[in-house]
């Protein structure tokens, strides 16, 4: 039910895996749309050369930056545009991690983690969309399927987590980044110089959850299940 | 669905209580919603069904029961609700999971009503009272809920599933009212401009699997509206799951046609698919189609995936024409053929057409009055066309214009209705009288010399006039019964929703076809040192404050008396 932080704020690994799961997504349906949409030839081409591969390799980076993110368990890194804010819910997890220490021995690592990933996978078949090998199939065969994994891997993290963007700027709009901003909350890039405030337009208004609500675990099961085999009875 | 109102604070909120369930082996969440199935786990699944609040648990109730049960159905229990108005078979026997073979683990319907109850509470014991002894959930005013079709013994067994799980104070409520108090309550003292005095309105609530409909009248009492319940209609199982197996059925027609046949695991993530483009087709603004995949069901999850399609003509033609289609005034829904070997299980509405029911129930109910306004109950009537298509057909037949009331929310009112009756008992709002929704009757031989071969005539007597206050308490004027002490008695029980006017004692032929017959009631009078006497017994009645049916023998001498219990009917030779 509520954030168990052990050290290393699991916040962390979901955005990074959200990324994950939302380009892939994305990525497939976009081209998906791209070549229902295109009736010139040379927009299916360029697709049809490559088009699962292309979507592999894109995925990849994302999957990759996650699993790094666990197995690093990087130090913690003050997230948001809101300093303050995130700052007071931070220290406050500390505190209920400090006493939940008290009561009972720290998860397995990496254990909210994958229990995220479990979720993902019984509801949208993440793992197995994931692990698939795409390259013999259809555009369209794929475009048919991730529609519904799609819906399943969204609602799956919208019901657990608090996602919402970290600039409320619009893409394309002008801002001003003020001095003492937060750089792992605000990527500047391009033509900086000098010292902030700068001025400069939205790419990409970011993704942050300020919170994590994971189905609450019971016993001391074991953690590394992301999905029980099937065996049917006949 | 938990609801709860804070009586300590003046113009109390509601609130929907988060029902923490298991969704997986080993994983808790609190949803919305506690589904009703229960999964009756094997030994190997002990330890996984655990809750916070209790381990060892062998079973699971809510989301993962209906999941994992949809797997296995021979661990599943459904439709309990229905199971405990069922008169046909022994509500109190472990008859769950129905046609479940002879060695397998099963419960009754009772205990698995119990089951629920059970986890309401002590969802409510770990996340409201904590510790605090006082504010458990026992010690709250409980308001239940059920369909207004349940029968007196429907309503005695519901009362005391709560008291086997721990909850003395339960008061019934009618679904179908639980739903305009929440009505009022989202309208506020708006609702006295959306109704006149003359006014009755139909309670239209078409949940998953029952549909139940009610007549409320609005009228003036002391200068002031004045709500009263004056008609409930019969137990009809047919409701919005039908709707979504039906589309689903129609698209795996169409597959089945392209050479794709679907397993029960496949039609299952069908149906799910349906549920969701059923939504967004015959809502606001619905697009043309709405694509729809089955994913495959082992690892390749795009290499199995099948692709459908379904269209707003399916919808609106499976759907609403389907289960709503326009039919006259005088239209009745086809009763299933009575075969010669009839299973036991479940009387589920041969007759699809909505509309049906809901024509013979208006035409029953004549004398109540004629309804110039529909509120709407139940996720399914979240589609417009549903909602539109009932109007229409409604207006129709009464050649008169009938409003909609707007303003509840169509998934959650019957609990936030519920928590707001509460309130509405302790002075701060409205409340709908009701009375007995049925009137009810008890079957007693006519004296007359036998003749063989022919079982002596049966008359019916009425116990319970429709429309009875609750709270009434009446001894049965003439009757006089003679009963053995130390053997059991029974006595046939009948009831009627349409009958009006018998007043109490009021004796009826049988054979009279408006009359159903009900569960009997039972006693064996315990009176040590008197076995084999006969005593003379009056028959009382009380139908209490809670919503269920006492009857008793009180003894000539008025010193002792026997309380009836609901029995099992006796399957019925015709």
């Amino acid at each position: 039910m509520t954030e168990k932080g052990h050290g290393v704020s699991p916040m962390r690994w979901f955005v990074v895996a959200l990324l994950a799961i939302a380009s892939t997504g994305a990525l497939a349906l976009a081209m998906d749309g791209l070549l229902r949409a295109g009736d010139g030839s040379g927009v299916r081409d360029r697709f049809t050369a490559a088009p699962v591969p292309t979507a592999a390799a894109l995925a990849l980076p994302f999957l990759v930056a996650w699993l790094a993110a666990l197995v690093v368990r990087a130090p913690r890194t003050t997230s948001g545009g809101a300093p303050g804010r995130a700052a007071a819910s931070d220290a406050a997890a500390q505190t209920v991690s400090g006493t939940r220490a008290d009561k009972s021995p720290a998860p397995p690592s990496g254990a909210a983690a994958l229990q995220l990933l479990a979720v993902l996978q019984q509801e949208g078949r993440f793992v197995d969309f994931i692990e698939e090998d795409l390259t013999s199939y259809s555009d369209e065969q794929i475009g048919a399927a991730v529609r519904s994994i799609h819906d399943g891997c969204r609602s799956a993290l919208h019901d657990r987590l608090e996602l919402r963007p970290v600039l409320a700027a619009a893409e394309g709009a002008t801002v001003t980044v003020e001095r003492g901003f937060d750089p792992a909350a605000v990527r500047v890039t391009g033509n900086v110089r000098g010292e902030p405030p700068y001025r400069g337009v939205v790419r990409h208004p970011g993704w942050r959850s300020d919170g994590v609500k994971l189905p609450e675990r019971t016993g001391d099961g074991d953690a590394s299940i992301l999905a029980p085999a099937e065996v049917e009875v006949l | 669905m938990l609801a709860c109102a804070d009586t300590a604070t003046q113009g109390a909120s509601l609130e929907v209580v988060p029902v923490p369930q298991v969704v997986a082996p080993k994983q808790v969440e609190a949803r919305e919603v506690l589904p009703s199935f229960l999964y009756l786990a094997s030994p190997e699944e002990q330890g996984a069904l655990d809750v916070p609040w209790e381990s060892g648990r062998d079973f699971a109730v809510g989301v993962f029961a209906r999941d994992r049960g949809a797997e296995v159905p021979a661990r599943l229990v459904a439709s309990a609700k229905s199971w405990l108005c069922h008169a046909g078979v022994d509500r109190t026997a472990a008859i769950l999971p129905w046609g479940a073979a002879e060695d397998t683990r099963r419960i009754s319907p009772l205990d698995a009503t119990a089951a629920y109850l059970r986890h309401l509470r002590d969802v409510w014991d770990a996340t409201r009272a904590h510790a605090d002894a006082s504010a458990r959930l026992a010690v709250q005013e409980i308001y239940l809920t059920v369909p207004a079709s349940f029968d007196a013994s429907a309503r005695e067994l519901t009362v005391r599933a709560a008291t086997d799980a721990g909850l003395e104070h339960v008061v019934l409520l009618e679904e179908p009212q639980a739903a305009c108090y929440a009505w009022i309550a989202g309208a506020g003292e708006e609702w006295r401009r959306q109704v006149r005095v003359g006014d009755v309105i139909l309670v239209c609530d078409v949940g998953g699997g029952t549909t139940d409909l009610s007549l409320i009248a609005v009228s003036e009492e002391d200068g002031a509206l004045a709500l009263r319940r004056v008609a409930v209609g019969d137990h009809i199982l047919l409701g919005g799951d039908n709707m979504d197996l039906a589309l689903a059925y129609t698209l795996r027609e169409r597959l089945a046609q392209r050479g794709t046949s679907l397993d029960d695991w496949q039609l299952r993530g069908l149906v799910h698919a349906c549920r969701g483009a059923k939504e967004r087709l015959l809502g606001a603004d619905p697009p043309e189609r709405v694509p729809l995949a089955v994913l495959g069901r082992s690892r390749r999850v795009v290499g199995g995936a099948l692709k459908v399609e379904l269209t707003r003509g399916d919808a609106e033609h499976v759907l609403v024409d389907g289960f709503l289609p326009r039919v006259g005034a005088d239209a009745r829904p086809q009763r299933g053929r009575r075969v010669g070997l009839q299973e036991m299980g479940l009387p589920y509405a041969a007759d699809a057409r909505l509309t049906g029911h809901l024509a013979e129930f208006l035409a029953r109910h004549a004398d109540a009055g004629r309804p110039t306004a529909i509120l709407f109950n139940g996720g399914v009537f979240n589609a417009a066309a549903m909602r539109m298509r009932v109007l229409e057909v409604v207006r129709e037949w009464l050649g008169a214009d009938v409003r909609e009331l707007t303003g509840t929310h169509l998934d959650q009112a019957v609990a936030r209705g519920a928590a707001y009756h509460g309130l509405a008992r302790r002075g701060q709002g409205l409340r709908i009288r009701g009375g007995a929704a049925r009137a009810y009757y008890i079957g007693v031989e006519v004296a007359m010399p036998a003749v063989p071969g022919l079982p002596p005539p049966m008359k019916a007597v009425c116990v319970v006039p429709r429309g009875m206050e609750e709270g009434t308490e009446a001894d049965l004027p003439r009757q006089e019964f003679g009963l053995c002490v130390g053997e059991p008695a029974e006595f046939r029980m009948f009831g009627s929703s349409t009958r009006e006017g018998d007043a109490l004692g009021a004796e009826l032929e049988r054979g009279n076809g408006d009359l159903e017959e009900l569960a009997p009631l039972v006693t064996t009078l315990p009176w040590p040192a008197h076995e084999g006497t006969i005593v003379p017994v009056r028959l009382r009645v009380h139908l209490t404050e809670i919503g269920t049916l006492d009857l008793w023998c009180v003894a000539r001498d008025g010193e002792r008396r026997w309380k009836l219990e609901f029995g099992v009917r006796a399957p019925d030779p015709a």
